[in-house]
């Protein structure tokens, strides 16, 4: 909000001053380009002398307060600022899109300013501030402002009875002066404070523009002035100046885009204000924060990660260094910058209360990873065209039940789908595992942040994900011992030229490889038949529940109506994710039941409450006199009702059932989230693989289009069937 | 047939049906009429229980319809009503209407049911409109069938509420025929009314009701021509009046007659009564600013200009017809302006007799306009 009337201010301010803004985004490297263009400054600032001399053809524009100028350069209002380093410095972590170039503005002396009567005061002051600028307690002093403001405190002088010095001073220069709970403090109010107690002096603080300042002090109001204020022969004319207490450099700034700055990343440290991606869940998002200054977009899956990347929405990623040749293959216009960040072991997950599973996994492990069977499977996994297969044993063997596994087959060559089944090296030394222990393998697979709460809440036996072991983790779940260590790779676009063929030639190719190759076609259908399941079963549930309240609502009593009211209102307020995982992994979490039928038990619910509320609208929309004139004819009031009142109630209702059905069959795309495969995940699934955005989202939108069409056109035929029909009769 | 035995309704803290009484003899066409708001239909609607009165007793064919215990689903079938709004069944086309009674209720075959429907609709004249659906059919239309889907339950008794009150005055007369009609086959009804002609020429009994009771009850001859109360009479005789000033001759000439038309149409006037009416106005207004000198339009408007009033009496339908003028103005039967006598003539020849006065200032000329033979109810 204060920035918005910031800016607003911004942009009248210079209408006002009457400067054109520019809009060309030509490239400045240096700061003779700064001639000609257009600079914004702070008002009464020395830069508006120096300005003109060093740079003869450039327009200055002045604004009242110095933080107006970075807001000002950053919407193109001026094509270049001026401000002291010092307040750069505190302030460019709110402004990523700006950058400092050079410039020769000489660096300036910072004083306090005093009135010409004052000589000794001014002289006392002076003597002050030699002892105190030589002191280790100065830099301190100027540290703690800067960066731990909230623990500083200025010098009391309360006490003090020598008289109160008036100090002029504009306070909107953090850190310098400006006000904190309604109080003036700041480096400069601190060294006064401090010199106010040195003379046994009160203070009191007049806060106005910086304009205002020497003009107050001038005239007697005020007895020093300060407010980071340079020394300058104009105003020398009218007030004295205090020794210098620091010297002030200038740092022009203008934004990003227009300096021609190659290949700003080349180690993470570059990454500070940049966009960063990483997968939600993973090692790397908890690493990704560690790195200083950089802005982490967390994603669902590392594909996503790398179409963020390849459409310039994210400026690096951190992937798992282990995945990243596969991916590397996939995706061809990235570099690595760093590997070996971060080295972090990796195991497989357990439920916490299993812990007999666990010791026998851990004793398989460790012969296992000895075995050529693990070695081959570690080369050949990272083939994209491997022709290895997931092993396969007999059940009869398998006496002890099955062994279910919950996966995340995002992460080839550790867990990824492959002609529509979960393979990769986790899963085949899973699959070893359960035959050794002589239980037959069972495997879910769902979301990566799902697979935690999964394994948690014993829906899984074990989870495999590419799991990085830490202490966080630890409390939810038991790890396997590490069977490898994972490390992250800093991984850039690398922007080579762009491929010849022509867009229809691409979307050609684009549709082929997400649809046909590795047989996804069959992934899409799977997860049609699970949306197509969903939406039928939960619609004709939610409707007999619907109209079940509804007729509840109507006929039945106080008790009734008001619970049916209060589960309506429950269900309308209820988030339908929220809902399903509640389902999920609390009501239903100690049963066999499907994760499918979950989904359909959590839909029919909502639709259930959204579709009474139609129905009882609809019906209550039905005029009084139709009812009576039932009631008249001598019908009960329950035939009344079936027979008069809900053929016409029912009528009204479908155009809007149509459109709650319609939001039923789309709010399905959520059941990702609990491990059922329906068309969004089979559509992420491919993404995943395949590392584009467009043609795996537009198969998934056809399919639901065609699912809502044809749920349209059942529905429409109701409609015609709902309408009354005009019976023939002979004339007699 | 129907023993009404204190019957009170009361809404929250206004008391609608103080303590009514009555007894409806088979056979019987009894006419309730009052002012709005003394619970007509309320009394009408308490005899079949779509509203339950708060005390009392209702005895219809010797079951007590107030008792909990009896199965007024049993009762209705017999006790047919028919609504001001209609109220025909929307999703059903017209002889649907009529047959989902018999079907669903009585049991009759679907062939016997749209025979029996046929048969209804033709008496009610709507055997053109089959296959209609309700919202196809003009108000009068939709009152017919539902007389029809009334009678369609073959039923003891028919209870009308207001049936013409919705109504333009067009299809009233068709809707009044039809009920006519019917209560000429022996039907039992009752019938809450503001048409006073239908009530007195159809019923044989008239329940005035006000104050909560039936407040004075007779034969029609003795309601509308020798009321015994005062209330009775002072509702029997009152007027419907119309009134309309005119400052000069500059006045609004199409205005007043649409709305002289309007007054006449509310009323139920037949169109040649409308014409007549129209006429005297046209020509009196005319007599009175007619002069060869043009001095007549200049009284009138420095002395206060012309005023009309149009007097109805609906019980004795009779038309009164008074026009107002400053009394400088001598006279407004204008002999010498009017050389051919054309205006009088136009007079003379539509109304019963005209009478021209000076009273406190104003000339009065009084002109009376019906009783008519012209209508249908005689």
């Amino acid at each position: 909000m204060e920035k918005k009337l910031l800016q607003i201010a911004v942009c009248l301010m210079i209408l006002i001053s009457g400067c054109t803004s520019t809009d060309k985004e030509s490239i400045m490297t240096n700061d003779t380009d700064l001639n000609g263009r257009t600079v914004v400054m702070q008002n009464g600032s020395l830069y508006g002398i120096f300005t003109p001399s060093i740079y003869p053809d450039s327009k200055c524009v002045y604004v009242d307060t110095h933080t107006d100028i970075p807001v000002a350069v950053e919407k193109n209002k001026a094509e270049a600022g001026l401000v002291s380093a010092l307040v750069w410095e505190d302030i460019k972590t709110y402004y990523p899109d700006l950058t400092e170039i050079d410039n020769q503005i000489p660096a300036t002396p910072l004083a306090f300013g005093f009135r010409k009567d004052e000589k000794e005061l001014r002289e006392k002051f002076n003597h002050f501030l030699n002892q105190f600028l030589n002191s280790d307690e100065f830099d301190n002093m100027v540290h703690g402002w800067r960066y731990n403001s909230d623990s500083m405190e200025l010098a009391k002088t309360e006490n003090c009875t020598g008289g109160v010095l008036r100090c002029a001073v504009s306070a909107d220069m953090f850190p310098y002066d400006f006000i904190k709970d309604g109080k003036v403090v700041g480096i400069e109010v601190d060294i006064l404070s401090r010199f106010a107690q040195s003379v046994n002096m009160d203070y009191e603080i007049i806060t106005m523009n910086f304009a205002s300042l020497i003009p107050h002090l001038a005239s007697g109001k005020s007895d020093i002035a300060f407010s980071m204020m340079s020394i300058s022969e104009e105003r020398a004319k009218s007030i004295d100046f205090s020794s210098p207490w620091i010297m002030e450099p200038c740092v022009c700034i203008v934004k990003k885009s227009t300096v021609n700055n190659k290949s700003e990343i080349t180690s993470l440290e570059d990454m500070a204000n940049h966009k960063i991606g990483v997968m939600s869940g993973t090692l790397q998002e908890i690493y990704a924060h560690s790195v200083k200054d950089c802005k982490v977009k967390i994603m669902e899956s590392i594909s996503d990660c790398y179409i963020a990347l390849s459409k310039g929405k994210i400026d690096g990623l951190l992937t798992s260094s282990i995945s990243f040749p596969a991916e590397k293959r996939n995706f061809t216009d990235v570099i690595s910058i760093c590997d070996t960040l971060s080295p972090y072991p990796l195991g497989v997950i357990f439920n916490k209360k299993n812990v007999d599973l666990l010791e026998k996994y851990n004793a398989f492990q460790k012969e296992y990873i000895k075995t050529d069977i693990y070695k081959t499977s570690l080369e050949e996994w990272n083939d994209p065209e491997t022709d290895r297969e997931m092993p396969v044993f007999s059940d009869d063997d398998m006496n002890y039940g099955t062994l279910v596994l919950a996966v995340a087959p995002v992460l080839p060559p550790y867990d990824f789908i492959k002609d529509g089944k979960v393979v990769g090296i986790e899963p085949e030394m899973i699959s070893y595992f359960a035959k050794s222990i002589g239980m037959r393998l069972e495997i879910v697979d769902m979301n990566f942040s799902a697979i935690i709460p999964y394994v948690n809440s014993g829906k899984a036996d074990i989870g495999t994900c590419c799991a990085c072991i830490t202490p966080e983790r630890m409390e939810s779940v038991n790890f396997a011992n590490s069977w490898g260590d994972e490390t992250s790779v800093l991984v850039t676009s690398s922007n080579p030229i762009k491929g010849k063929k022509s867009i229809i030639e691409r979307a050609i190719n684009s549709f082929k490889k997400n649809f046909f190759v590795e047989q996804r076609y069959k992934l899409i259908l799977k997860g049609l038949t699970n949306t197509l399941t969903i939406s039928f079963i939960s619609i004709l549930l939610g409707t007999i529940l619907g109209i079940l309240i509804c007729l509840g609502q109507l006929k039945g009593g106080v008790v009734l109506r008001k619970s049916f009211n209060l589960y309506v209102t429950f269900m309308r307020c209820m988030p339908q994710v929220l809902l399903l995982m509640i389902m999920y992994y609390l009501v239903f979490a100690n049963s066999s039941i499907q994760a499918l039928w979950v989904a359909i038990i959590a839909f029919a619910l909502c639709f259930g409450a959204y579709t009474s509320v139609i129905f009882k609208s609809s019906i209550e929309s039905i005029d009084k006199g139709q009812n009576e004139a039932g009631l008249a004819m001598g019908f009960s009031p329950i035939r009344t009702f079936f027979l008069l009142i809900l053929p016409q109630g029912i009528r009204r209702a479908l155009p809007v059932f149509t459109n709650e059905s319609i939001g039923l069959v789309k709010a399905t795309s959520i059941v990702g989230y609990i491990s059922v495969f329906d068309i969004t995940r089979a559509g992420d699934i491919i993404r995943s693989r395949t590392y584009e955005a467009f043609a795996p989202l537009i198969i998934v939108t056809i399919f639901y289009f065609l699912v809502i069409w044809l749920i349209t056109l059942i529905l429409k035929y109701a409609e015609q069937k709902s309408q009354p029909v005009r019976r023939k009769y002979s004339k007699r | 047939m129907i023993h009404i035995e204190h019957l009170t309704k009361r809404y929250g803290n206004s008391e609608i049906l103080k303590d009514v009484n009555a007894v409806v003899n088979k056979g019987d066409i009894i006419s309730i009429i009052g002012p709005s708001g003394t619970g007509k239909s309320t009394l009408l609607r308490c005899i079949n229980m779509l509203e339950h009165p708060t005390s009392g007793k209702i005895i219809i064919n010797g079951v007590d319809v107030t008792d909990p215990k009896s199965n007024i689903s049993m009762i209705r079938k017999k006790v047919g009503m028919v609504f001001q709004s209609y109220n025909l069944f929307d999703h059903l086309s017209v002889i649907d209407n009529l047959m989902i009674g018999p079907i669903k209720l009585l049991g009759m075959s679907a062939a016997d049911a749209e025979k029996r429907a046929l048969l209804l609709l033709s008496q009610v004249g709507m055997l053109e409109r089959v296959e209609a659906f309700p919202s196809e059919l003009s108000g009068g239309q939709k009152q017919r069938v539902a007389i029809a889907r009334t009678l369609s339950m073959n039923p003891d008794i028919v209870l009308l509420d207001e049936p013409t009150s919705a109504l333009d005055p067009h299809s009233v007369s068709e809707v009044l025929s039809v009920i006519r009609d019917i209560a000429k086959n022996g039907i039992t009804m009752m019938i809450v009314t503001h048409e006073m002609k239908f009530a007195k020429n159809v019923s044989n009994r008239i329940f005035y009701l006000d104050q909560g009771v039936i407040y004075e009850e007779g034969s029609p001859e003795q309601i509308f021509y020798n009321p015994q109360k005062e209330l009775t009479r002072n509702f029997i005789n009152r007027t419907h009046n119309f009134e309309y000033h005119i400052s000069d001759h500059s006045f609004d000439n199409y205005g007043l007659i649409s709305k002289v038309i309007a007054f006449c149409i509310h009323y139920g006037f037949k169109g040649s009564q409308i014409d007549r009416i129209c006429h005297i106005v046209e020509e009196t207004v005319n007599l009175c600013f007619l002069s060869e000198s043009g001095n007549r339009n200049d009284i009138i408007r420095t002395d206060g200009g012309i005023d009309i009033l149009i007097s109805y009496s609906e019980e004795r339908d009779l038309t009164d017809y008074y026009i107002y003028a400053p009394e400088r103005l001598e006279t407004i039967i204008n002999n010498d302006a009017d050389k051919e006598r054309l205006s009088k003539s136009i007079i003379g020849g539509i109304s019963q007799n005209y009478k021209e006065s000076v009273q406190s200032g104003k000339i009065e000329l009084y002109i009376k306009v019906g009783p008519y033979d012209a209508s249908p109810y005689h």
